[in-house]
């Protein structure tokens, strides 16, 4: 007894899959812009001159990198509620996703700073630049580049993260593909649909990072 | 007839008093003194491992020193005293101190996310809060005091050693310093391109900078400095004008020194 594709199901609830891969790139843009600040944060406290700073970003990484990414959307919705704070599905799963990519970007913007020649920060201090102007005008620019291939990677698995968010019923692309599996029984159709729109996205989005790569020439 | 040196000796730019500096257990410097005065070409000379660069970079406050004091026009650099207690400068007072000397290092340093120009513009911008169109201006007059008017757009990367070295000269120089310190500033060229460096230093020399500069090209010491000192293990061993030092040097270790740099 074979199985015979019918994609029609699929036609019809294009605008949910695209609706859903379109909240699923927000929540992925969302949790990119916090994940950056906290692994930025997290970056210059690992390799800053103080000793707790550099302990809190150890172990930050440590405790979130080993946890896996579900059990921290599961416990940010449902057992943080229980100790007081209760946030809507949307912005938890956010929070969950940029405390996880926080600590991967951590690690990857502490590697671009450990790249950055030393010899730089100090002709950065040589001309008056301030601590501060000198990680802002000087280390900053040149980790960034420093990062970009790696970066660009870790915005990859971030987006397809979002396919995490199903499991609190965020009806992002992989919530709306089972949608569409469990109501039309169309198995094959609905996650061959889910996993080709995730294919392509990302590969857009590794399109456009390589584009970037290119405007900034490497040193 | 009176002139300037004979009255009041004037009070020099630079005035390292008993200066110490260890790295853990190891003593560098071991009180250090020196005056450089305003306008003054100072070379310094010596083996290395005697203190010569940790000299320059506490001077320039790279380097935290322990003992002894560094005063540049007048002003105690680095620390204060407080209760009788010796403590470190703030970060935004060691800026302010650093941005009054230049320094030049002997592996460039240039920014390589800016341009020739841009190199040149960042602490114009950032340190003195220069607007964009004068700093550019500023950077463009300094870069063709370096001859390098043309290369002003140009990556780090798109220019030899001797051009980079002579971008971070401008860039030092632009800022302005009452004292620019030079560092090894040729040790990193290939020897075809060492001339190139030392013709802007000695330019700049001629124009009246104040200059104290670590170097191993004794000909360059011996042609642009007014006073050339001797380092030997933590401590000013001999100085005095380069006729003197190089013509009739007295300290043992000097002699030898010399000795070993004519073989090579």
């Amino acid at each position: 007894m074979g199985y015979t594709l019918n994609f029609a199901v699929v036609w019809a609830n294009l605008p949910k899959l695209l609706g859903g891969l379109l909240l699923g790139l927000e929540l992925a843009a969302a949790s990119l812009a916090l994940g950056t600040l906290i692994g930025l944060a997290g970056g210059f406290l690992s390799v800053g001159a103080s000793r707790p700073g550099r302990a809190l970003a150890a172990t930050y990484v440590a405790v979130v990198r080993n946890t896996p990414i579900l059990v921290i959307v599961l416990m940010l919705y449902f057992a943080l509620p229980d100790l007081g704070v209760q946030l809507a599905k949307g912005p938890s799963f956010i929070a969950a996703l940029s405390l996880y990519s926080g600590a991967y970007l951590t690690e990857v913007f502490r590697a671009g700073l450990v790249a950055v020649p030393p010899g730089l920060v100090e002709a950065g201090k040589a001309i008056g630049l301030t601590r501060f102007g000198v990680a802002l005008h000087v280390v900053g620019p040149v980790m960034l580049r420093n990062v970009l291939p790696a970066l660009g990677s870790t915005f990859i698995s971030l987006f397809k993260d979002t396919s995490i968010a199903a499991a609190i019923a965020v009806p992002e692309l992989t919530f709306q593909a089972r949608r569409i599996n469990v109501e039309s029984f169309r198995v094959v159709e609905a996650w061959t649909a889910a996993s080709a729109l995730y294919i392509a996205t990302c590969f857009l989005i590794a399109a456009a990072l390589r584009g970037l790569e290119r405007r900034f020439p490497k040193f | 007839m009176p002139s300037a040196e004979t009255s009041a000796p004037a009070r020099p730019l630079l005035a390292i008093r008993g200066l110490r500096k260890s790295f853990g257990a190891t003593e560098i410097l071991k009180g250090v003194d020196l005056d450089v005065r305003q306008g003054e070409v100072v070379s310094i000379i010596g083996s290395s491992g005697s203190g010569k660069t940790t000299l320059l970079r506490c001077v320039n406050l790279l380097e935290e020193f322990q003992g002894g004091e560094v005063l540049l026009d007048g002003e105690p650099v680095g620390y204060r005293e407080q209760a009788g207690r010796r403590l470190r400068l703030k970060d935004r007072d060691l800026a302010r101190q650093r941005a009054q000397t230049g320094m030049v290092f002997q592996s460039f340093n240039l920014f390589p996310h800016l341009s020739a120009a841009g190199n040149v513009m960042l602490g114009l911008r950032k340190v003195k809060g220069m607007g964009k169109a004068e700093a550019r201006a500023v950077a463009e007059r300094w870069l063709a005091r370096v001859g390098l008017a043309e290369r002003a757009d140009h990556a780090p990367s798109q220019l030899s050693g001797g051009q980079q070295q002579r971008v971070a000269i401008a860039r030092a120089l632009a800022m302005e310093p009452k004292l620019v310190l030079l560092d090894e500033i040729t040790s990193a060229l290939d020897p075809e391109l060492v001339g190139e460096v030392l013709a802007t230093v000695k330019a700049l020399a001629g124009e009246g900078a104040t200059l104290l500069l670590v170097t191993h090209e004794m000909r360059f010491a011996r042609d642009v400095s007014n006073t050339v000192v001797f380092m030997e293990k933590g401590l000013v061993a001999e100085r005095g004008p380069p006729g003197d030092l190089f013509g009739n040097p007295r300290h043992p270790r000097l002699i030898e020194f010399l000795r070993g740099t004519r073989d090579h």
